[in-house]
């Protein structure tokens, strides 16, 4: 009775580690010590006590698209599985309100990046709009293959009976869904190889290039936006991957929770070993994530 | 089960084949499919393996997993040059082919069955689209090296059918298929040679200046 | 039905009065507005009574052979009705505040007249039970949507639209006249219920009827590849009419094939993959062209072109779902396609509205020269991006509820078929989010170009706000489209009827799968409500934090540049120029210019411009390869009077002599 309710909590809870554990093991990579694990937290303390400057050329829209990104983040975070547990608000069909979330969370995020007038601002939005539209759909059509293949329509009951079926029992279908699915993670999360997140140079930003001009409460909105997207589509991956051991929910729920910390470890091993792509080639990337997501689609049919 | 992977990680090797532009990298991709291919007849079949198949499966991986490519690797030092530069089709455009291939092979397939004992729908998927792959490749690129691993991928189609659905063919056959092949292969590699000392550069396409 | 026939004739008179009192243009809108508010109020107890009880019927004996001269208004025609309605009478309360400003030519009352024509026109069409009167009626429609194409005549261009439009719009028809006539021979009958019931009639030329009715009502709703009137005809008639076009009469073609299937026996094989095939292609076509286009008028009827295409793939699911006899996706594909009319109509009302708005405030709708109109006309960003966001099928706006039922509707078929159907379903789903990912793009450019950041060209910079005038429709309509969102689920019941009619062999909300739809329809509709409540509580949060902070004003960060200027913004063809540039091998793109060169760079130019294949390659060559074959007998031609009484008789005795054997 509790445990749906739970769920979303933890990851409104524990969605800012994330980053954290990332950047750790990225500076473990490089020989340094790094930022504390609840280096997110405290950015996300000051930046609510902090004060704004706005551009003037900016409108209502400007402050308006972290509220909504945020927005539909969260609610997105009610829709997704973890660990065995099925989501607070599962129904069939629901992954297409999902990935309308998700769709809702960029428009705002575009249009607010173009309300600034700036040139980088709107580059950043260019390529964003693109790589969206290539990676949406990949989204749909991994998550097909996991629906035909589980013969269910909702996210929770798709999710969650793959991991029942435990580990070796695993057909190669879902494996291509799971590299398909992965591939969507780092594009949607703005992580190497398709975007690097602590990059300087703006004209070679992606998504960082796009919220340059937000500051105080709306760039924490951001900030936590940003590690709640983790949360979400990193939930996605470990449901995929994750068996859960025996009836006891908690148990499953922790190691749902271990499973997310897992993931974003391996992103943290993916940013140190991996260069960034060119610009021209990101689209080659996503292109054959959805290549391998509608295979994975056909070999359903069989 | 273990075929079904054998039989994905082969789909997905000729999606590489088809969708890559670097020769270095093709040419490993069709030697890793070679020794999946070997694989393919252990596990394929109701019986268990013999000493006999063993023997053929080794001399087949061999063979194409390292012999082949070994010949390729040095035709392809002789030409120096490691890229595609301009497909006829480039890589949306190969990937957009390969997938509406992947969907024709499966229709095919399914209208095939049912199949023999020991053939699934997968592995006659894979052998038709293998072919496809095989045949585009020849079709769409420009550079000759292209041609040999096209038709190394085609053969590898109509191995993998035969492998799959005319279940323990005989040895003859396997050694005859083998042996042609290699020859084949051997003819390809001195030709390419011999192209590349005559005139500099390995395009087929620039090859219609011979004609008289 | 009485009140029908009332409300056609309340439209006739006003629409002739408004052209008589065309020397004053206040009155003669008044006229129009309130004869089409009149027949709008005559309409609203049959289309109610259509859509919640039963189906009308009025029956007249007429001197034409082939049947009774019938109305026939059952709920899928209400349905149809319903958005007409209501988005004719918003396009005449823009209209009126449109053409009564200066400087906007006012076309004279004559203008009002078709438009009434036109919205008459179109209830005729809906609601003809009869082929003749159906016909007589797509042809008055056509005609009347010509002359209002050509209000602005001036124009070359205008012009050039208008002869395009109506040589597409005629080839369309001919082969509904051929249709027809088979029909009729083969049963004896014009009327549309003795084609239902004569099945027998249909053997062996149902493939041919449908091709002819795929080749004619395909080329009104703009479906690929007959599309290519629309992106001429659209941009260049007056924004209400041209939302009214869009918006409705597109529909028409996709009526006229859901009417004429219903009659027809279980279609053959090939017929919903036609379907599926072409709204697919016209769906990624119109939303690739639509992302490279630099008027804002040209972008909105390239997006109703991909619009058309959605409605197609949900159509021809549909049909697929009948073949296979599989109800639930079937079912649903049906209700995505049909509630897509609706948030269509509304949705793309609103944008064609608004988009007449920046006209008419700024004299121009090219992006390259627009840019931070949001301040100067703040309402009409407002309905503008609520249109925009209609159409992208985002939550929580109305355009959201048709996309739920298509994807989930494809979904069901991948999930649950086995072969081929779950093929169609995945070309369904890779269409629909291809578009949707597309469309929030194409939708991000164009609002963010013209309402957003600063303006392009200096004569923006100045100028008067929008028209007040022009205010009231457009939030009427983004009111509408908020509305239809917020209430979704509760469509279902209307929705219901209108499938159920449709044949009577296919009704397809049986208990258990109908419950199951209410129950996927609330659960979502939960979804949004707790999306709206979470964006006013950061609103709120976001407003209590600031409240007590120092909160200023700057420039926009400007990388410590001295002097950033409005010309340094992203543009929409830089914008856009990843999406063209990977497409170059299927977009016809030309770009000319100097680049800049050495290290001092004079002045350098570029240009793009982006041309329909289909149009340059292969309909105009086969066009003016048909104009030269009449040339050929222009030696008949010579102007003698003499010769043509005696071309006449000669023909005259002919077929005398013919007829006699």
């Amino acid at each position: 009775m509790l445990l749906p309710w739970i769920l979303p909590l933890i990851g409104w809870i524990l969605a800012p580690l994330l980053p954290g554990v990332i950047n750790r093991v990225k500076a473990g990579f490089a020989g340094r010590q790094g930022p504390p694990l609840l280096q997110i937290y405290y950015d996300l303390g000051k930046l609510l006590r902090k004060g704004a400057v706005y551009s003037r050329t900016t409108t209502w829209i400007f402050p308006a698209g972290p509220i909504l990104t945020l927005a539909a983040l969260l609610t997105a975070s009610l829709l997704v599985p973890l660990g065995g547990q099925e989501a607070w608000l599962g129904f069939p069909g629901d992954l297409v309100l999902f990935c309308g979330l998700l769709a809702l969370a960029r428009l705002a995020t575009l249009l607010a990046a173009m309300d600034t007038g700036s040139s980088f601002e709107g580059m950043g939005a260019s390529r964003e709009a693109w790589f969206g539209a290539l990676a949406e759909p990949t989204l749909y059509f991994s998550l097909a293959a996991v629906g035909r293949y589980s013969g269910s329509q909702s996210l929770s009951q798709g999710l969650g009976l793959l991991s029942a079926r435990g580990w070796y029992d695993v057909d190669p279908e879902l494996a291509l869904a799971f590299a398909a699915l992965l591939v969507i993670f780092l594009v949607e999360n703005c992580r190497i190889p398709v975007d690097d997140p602590n990059t300087h140079l703006e004209l070679t930003m992606i998504h960082e290039v796009m919220v340059l001009d937000h500051g105080g409460p709306d760039l924490a909105f951001i900030l936590y936006g940003s590690a709640l997207r983790l949360w979400i589509l990193g939930s996605l991956l470990v449901s995929l991957l994750l068996p859960s051991f025996g009836s006891n929910p908690w148990l499953n729920l922790g190691l749902g929770v271990g499973g997310q910390f897992l993931t974003a470890a391996l992103v943290g091993v993916i940013e140190s070993v991996m260069a960034r792509l060119r610009l021209a080639v990101v689209p080659q990337l996503l292109v054959g994530a959805l290549t391998l997501a509608v295979t994975a689609a056909l070999l359903g049919m069989i | 089960m273990r075929l079904d992977w054998i039989l994905v990680l082969l789909i997905l090797s000729n999606l590489r084949l088809m969708a890559s532009a670097r020769m270095g990298a093709k040419i490993r991709t069709v030697a890793a499919q070679g020794v999946l291919l070997g694989l393919v007849p252990l596990l394929a079949g109701a019986h268990t393996p013999g000493l006999r198949s063993l023997v053929v499966a080794l001399a087949g991986m061999f063979v194409k997993g390292a012999v082949f490519p070994w010949l390729l690797h040095r035709a392809l030092r002789e030409s120096r040059e490691g890229r595609e530069v301009q497909p006829y089709i480039g890589y949306m455009g190969s990937l957009l082919a390969a997938l509406t291939g992947l969907v024709g092979a499966l229709l095919l397939s399914l209208r095939l069955a049912p199949f023999p004992a020991g053939a699934t729908a997968l592995l006659v998927m894979a052998a038709f689209f293998s072919i496809y792959a095989g045949l585009f490749l020849i079709i769409s690129r420009k550079r000759a090296i292209n041609q040999v691993l096209g038709f190394l991928v085609l053969e590898n189609g109509v191995f993998l059918f035969a492998a799959g659905v005319m279940g323990r063919t005989s040895l003859l056959v396997e050694v005859g298929i083998l042996l042609d092949v290699l020859v084949a292969v051997f003819v390809m590699g001195l030709t390419l040679f011999h192209i590349n000392r005559e005139f500099d550069h390995m395009e087929t396409d620039r090859l219609t200046d011979l004609r008289d | 039905m009485n009140w029908v026939l009332a409300a056609l004739g309340i439209w006739l008179a006003g629409g002739l009065a408004a052209w008589m009192a065309g020397r004053r243009p206040g009155l003669s809108a008044s006229l129009c507005l309130g004869s089409l508010c009149l027949g709008a109020l005559c309409f609203a107890g049959p289309v109610a009574g259509a859509l919640w009880s039963a189906p009308l019927e009025w029956r007249q004996s007429w001197a034409f052979p082939g049947g009774d001269l019938v109305l026939h208004l059952d709920a899928l025609a209400a349905w149809f009705l319903l958005p007409a309605l209501f988005l004719s009478l918003a396009g005449a309360w823009y209209g009126k505040g449109y053409w009564s400003g200066h400087g906007h030519a006012y076309p004279g009352g004559k203008a009002w007249f078709f438009y009434n024509l036109l919205t008459g026109a179109i209830a005729v069409v809906l609601l003809a039970g009869n082929a003749l009167l159906f016909l007589a009626a797509w042809e008055v429609m056509a005609v009347a949507s010509f002359f209002l194409v050509l209000c602005h005549h001036q124009e070359e261009n205008v012009r050039r639209a208008g002869w395009v439009y109506l040589l597409a719009t005629h080839l369309g028809a001919a082969p509904l006249l051929a249709l027809f006539l088979l029909a009729g021979t083969r049963t004896g009958s014009l009327e549309f219920a003795a084609w239902a019931a004569a099945p027998e009639a249909w053997a062996g030329i149902g493939g041919l009827a449908l091709c002819l009715a795929l080749v004619g009502f395909g080329s009104k709703a703009g479906l690929f590849p007959f599309h290519v009137w629309l992106p001429e005809a659209h941009p260049a008639a007056p924004s209400h009419v041209s939302a009214l076009l869009s918006g409705i009469m597109l529909k028409t073609g996709l009526y006229g094939l859901l009417r004429f299937t219903s009659l027809l026996p279980a279609p053959p094989d090939w017929w919903p993959w036609t379907l599926i095939a072409l709204g697919s292609v016209s769906g990624m076509y119109g939303i690739l062209y639509a992302m490279a286009q630099r008027d804002l008028k040209r972008f909105l009827a390239y997006s109703s072109m991909e619009n058309i295409g959605i409605l197609f793939l949900g159509f021809g699911l549909s049909e697929l779902g009948r073949l296979h006899g599989n109800p639930a996706w079937s079912a649903l594909a049906w209700m995505g396609c049909l509630w897509h009319v609706w948030n269509h109509a509304l949705g793309k009302g609103v944008l064609f509205l608004s988009a007449g708005s920046v006209l008419h405030t700024t004299g121009t709708v090219d992006m390259e020269r627009l840019g931070g109109l949001s301040r100067r006309m703040p309402w009409t960003s407002r309905t503008f991006l609520v249109g925009a966001a209609a159409l992208c099928g985002i939550p929580p706006l109305n355009g959201f509820w048709s996309e739920l039922a298509l994807l989930g509707a494809a979904l069901l078929a991948i999930v649950q078929s086995p072969g081929s159907p779950m093929l169609a379903g995945m070309l369904v789903l890779g269409s629909l989010a291809w578009m949707g990912g597309l469309a929030v793009a194409a939708f991000a450019r164009s609002a963010g170009v013209v309402f957003l950041g600063e303006p392009r060209s200096e004569s923006l910079a100045d100028g008067g706000s929008e028209s007040p005038l022009l205010r009231g429709p457009l939030i009427l309509l983004a009111s509408a489209c908020l509305l239809l969102s917020l209430i979704g689920p509760a469509i279902l019941n209307p929705l219901a009827k209108v499938m159920e009619s449709r044949r009577p062999s296919f009704t397809t909300l049986e208990f258990p799968f109908r419950a199951e739809l209410q129950q996927r329809l609330f659960f979502a509709w939960t979804g949004l409500v707790i999306l709206v409540f979470f964006i006013l509580a950061l609103a709120l949060l976001r407003r209590r934090l600031l409240s007590r902070r120092t909160v200023e004003s700057s420039v926009t960060w400007d990388c410590g540049y001295a002097r950033p200027a409005a010309g340094m913004q992203y543009t929409a063809g830089s914008f856009s120029q990843p999406a063209t540039s990977v497409l170059v091998p299927v977009v016809d793109l030309r770009r000319e210019g100097d680049p800049p060169r050495g290290i001092f760079p004079v002045p350098a130019r570029l240009q793009a411009h982006i041309a329909d294949p289909l149009l340059q390659r292969f309909y105009r060559p086969v066009l003016i390869a048909i104009a030269r074959l009449p040339e050929r007998l222009h030696w008949l031609q010579h102007g003698n009077l003499h010769l043509y009484v005696l071309y006449v008789a000669a023909t005259l005795i002919f077929l005398l002599f013919w007829l006699m054997d």
